[in-house]
Order: structure tokens, then sequence, then C-alpha cells
């Protein structure tokens, strides 16, 4: 009798403590899903400084190829044109047009999370985003929440349904961004309640 | 049976379902995929990359001097080039130097923490990627007229995201103490920094002492040129 019941104690403090670290673990995996960044490896890393890399060199040859077209005569003026039609394209002044993608999110989620989505938009290669019509330029006044919880870019108020327009890379972009453990995964983990959908587009513009 | 039996069992109990259970949950490779040597390799490749990147950034700001240079002798030879222009969207895309007032922000890990084991991503006593794309928005928010983390100019592409434990800002390694530097209107970017509101994980964390998060307000602030490259092969102007 008395044997059985060390074995009983035994079996439910074993039983009981097997559920408190099933408990913590299921914790742990909750503020996982919350997290607003994702993991990657040692490999990503490199991946990333190798098209980096690529990307910079390319900026040199440019760079140089500029410099020396500004030190020929004939050919200044044309370079010097040349270099203000690129950087009106990135001012954000004049309206433009390319390839990208459109997403639309329908549902209510908090300022970080759309910080998050442009952010990972521009890590994934776009060369300009809008957020309901509104251009992220350096000039644009960052994103704010007002006190009954509403966002606001640049002095605007933005409603759902959010649409972010990114132009790029159309296929990479999408395929980034809804990768596992990219932005649409982690938020949809986040709050399931929200709908969001990509959609490739041969041409959008930006005003 | 006493009550010392009991609790022996008891306590017996629970420390080997708590090591039973850990052990069956647990995810470490019972075999290393990677001999010590393949892992030391790929370090080796990763700095070499970042070494590549350094040279890289620094050309590029110096090519950059030597564009203006040449501009320069362009534009007092000629009336016809619109230089104004050229002068002022370099300066609305971060290719100028920007001095003036501003504050500096030092975010900075735990006491006694490194970054090395690069699956921690999610502790709270290290910095994120995104405390930092939350200061730099909030300083935006607050009409900064230049941004820099660790000396690295934001621009509005530019991302800030994370490797592991690696903070990359411009796709470049940044390492902690976290110096986020911005130029404006010092009094407006200081009030919106200490809402805690709007900074609501930092200052918890920083209340546990788990991170540093200090403001300092600084009356003069030079913050260099974006040094990266400026991607526009997709975008094309709309014709008026």
């Amino acid at each position: 009798m008395i044997l059985e019941r060390k074995i009983f104690i035994l079996g439910t403090a074993t039983l009981l403590s097997f559920f408190v670290v099933i408990q913590m673990n299921s914790f742990d995996r909750v503020n996982n899903s919350f997290q607003r960044d994702n993991k990657s490896n040692i490999f990503q890393e490199i991946k990333i400084l190798k098209e980096k890399n690529e990307d910079l060199k390319s900026e040199v040859n440019d760079l140089e190829s500029n410099v020396e077209q500004l030190n020929d005569q004939s050919k200044a003026l044309n370079a010097i044109q040349d270099e203000i039609n690129e950087y009106t394209k990135l001012n954000g002044r004049t309206s433009i047009f390319g390839p990208g993608v459109t997403v639309i999110i329908d549902g209510k989620f908090s300022t970080p999370w759309m910080i998050d989505i442009v952010n990972e938009f521009f890590n994934s290669g776009s060369q300009a985003v809008s957020v309901n019509g509104i251009r992220i330029v350096n000039q644009t006044v960052g994103f704010d929440t007002l006190p009954k919880g509403q966002m606001l870019v640049n002095g605007s108020i933005l409603t759902a349904p959010y649409i972010i327009n990114a132009i790029g890379e159309s296929s990479t972009l999408a395929t980034l961004i809804q990768s596992p453990g990219g932005i649409f995964d982690r938020l949809k983990k986040s709050l399931p309640e929200i709908k969001a959908s990509i959609t490739t587009k041969d041409i959008i513009q930006m005003d | 049976m006493t009550r010392s039996y009991v609790a022996t069992f008891m306590i017996t109990g629970l420390v080997a379902g708590t090591l039973l259970t850990w052990q069956f949950l647990s995810k470490a490779p019972l075999k290393l995929n990677f001999p010590s040597d393949e892992i030391k390799a790929k370090e080796d490749l990763l700095k070499s990359y970042l070494d590549e990147q350094s040279y890289l950034m620094s050309k590029i700001v110096s090519l950059r001097k030597d564009v203006e240079t040449a501009q320069s002798k362009v534009e007092t030879g000629t009336q016809t080039a619109n230089f104004s222009l050229l002068d002022e969207l370099k300066r609305n895309i971060g290719l100028t130097v920007i001095s003036g007032p501003g504050l500096e922000v030092t975010l900075d890990d735990g006491h006694f923490l490194t970054r090395e084991d690069r699956t921690e991503v999610n502790n709270t006593n290290l910095v994120q990627a995104s405390d930092l794309r939350d200061v730099v928005n909030i300083l935006n928010a607050a009409r900064a007229d230049a941004i820099s983390i660790n000396d690295q100019r934001i621009i509005a592409t530019s991302p800030i995201s994370s490797v592991g434990t690696t903070i990359m800002v411009n796709n470049s390694h940044i390492a902690p103490p976290f110096v986020i530097s911005a130029i404006g209107d010092t009094n407006m970017m200081v009030e919106r920094l200490l809402n805690k509101n709007l900074l609501l994980d930092i200052y918890t964390r920083r209340a546990k002492s788990n991170i540093g998060f200090e403001i300092m307000k600084k009356s003069g602030i030079t913050i260099g040129i974006y040094n990266g490259d400026l991607k526009s092969n997709y975008l094309n102007l709309v014709k008026k």
C-alpha cells in the first residue's frame, strides 16, 4: 500500500511538471509569434551581404562613369541632366510609374505593424512605396498614432483597407513578402482576424 | 508515511518530470550538422564581405565628392544646367552633409550579454531592430531633418532589419551601443521620445534594466551623406 502511494505521488508529480514545462513552452511559442523581426541564420546573412556588395559595386561603377563624363566637356551637361532625372524619381515630388505589387490589408492593427510592413518592402528591394496613396520619401512625416488609435502619416489619417503599393521587381517582392517568417506570415499569425492580399502588377503609378 | 517522505517523493517526481520534458522538447541537434572548421570558414567569409562592404562604402563617399568637384567645375563654365535643382534634389534624398542642433539617442543591450548566439532573436535584454525602427519613426514624425544610426545615414528607403541577433541598417552590420543621431527641432523630438505610450516596449524594458535607453541633447551634430546605393531602374517618370 505504501509503495503504491509512493508510486502515485511520484507519477503525479512527474505528470504535473510535464504539463508545467509544456505550458511554459507554449507561452514561448505565443511570444515568438508576436515577434516583429524574423529569424534567420548565417546563410541568410551571407546572402544579404553578397547582394548588398554587388549593389555597391554597381553604384561605384556608375559613379566612376559619372565622374568620367563630367570631366569630358562634351558629355558633362548630359551627365548632370541624367543625375537630375535619377534624383527626381527618388525625390517624390514627381509622378512615377513602374511594375510592382499591391497589398491590401483590411482590419485593425497598430502603427508599429505599419512601420514594419513599409520596412519589409524596402528590405525586399522596393524602390518606391506608398500607403493609401501617400508616397514614403525622406520628406514624409513619420507614422503617428492619434489618441483614438487611428494611424496618421504626413498629416493624413489612414483608414482601412490599407492599400500599400510598391514598385520594384514584382515577382521577387511578392515572393519575399509572402515567404515563411516574412511580414505576411508574422502579421497573420499575430492578428488572425486581419485579411491581407497581394497582387503583382505591370504598372503602378504613384503621384 | 511521514510528511518528509511525501515531500521527497514529490520533489523527486517534479525534478524528474521537468528534466524528462525538457529533454523531450529539446531542439538541439543530436549530432552537429557542421564541423567547426566549416563554421569558421563561414565566419571568415562573412568578415571578408563586411571588409569589402566598408571599402565600397568609403569609395562611394569619395566618388560622390569627386562628382561634386567635377560638377562645380562645370558650373563655373556654364549656366545651362540647373544646378540649384540638382543641389535641392541631393539634399532631399540624403546626399548632402547636414549639421545643426539635435540629439543623440543611445540604445544598448543589457549588461553581460553577447550577440554571438544567433538564434536568440526575441531576447528582451537585446536591442531589437524593431526598437530602432520605432525610434527612427518617432524622429521622422517629429520632422527630423536628418537621422543616422551608428553613422549610417537613414533615408526613406533604408531598411532596418535583423538577421539572427545581428542588426542591419542599409543592409550593413551595426553593433551595440546603437547611437541614433538626429538633427531638427530638438524640443519637439525630445517631447515625442519622452512619451512612454509611443515607446512602451522600450520604456518597460528599460524600467526592468533589460536594456539601456538614453536621450542627450546636442548643440551641434554633423550627419554624413548616405553611403549606399541608390536604385531607380524600376522607376519611370510620368511625362507631363
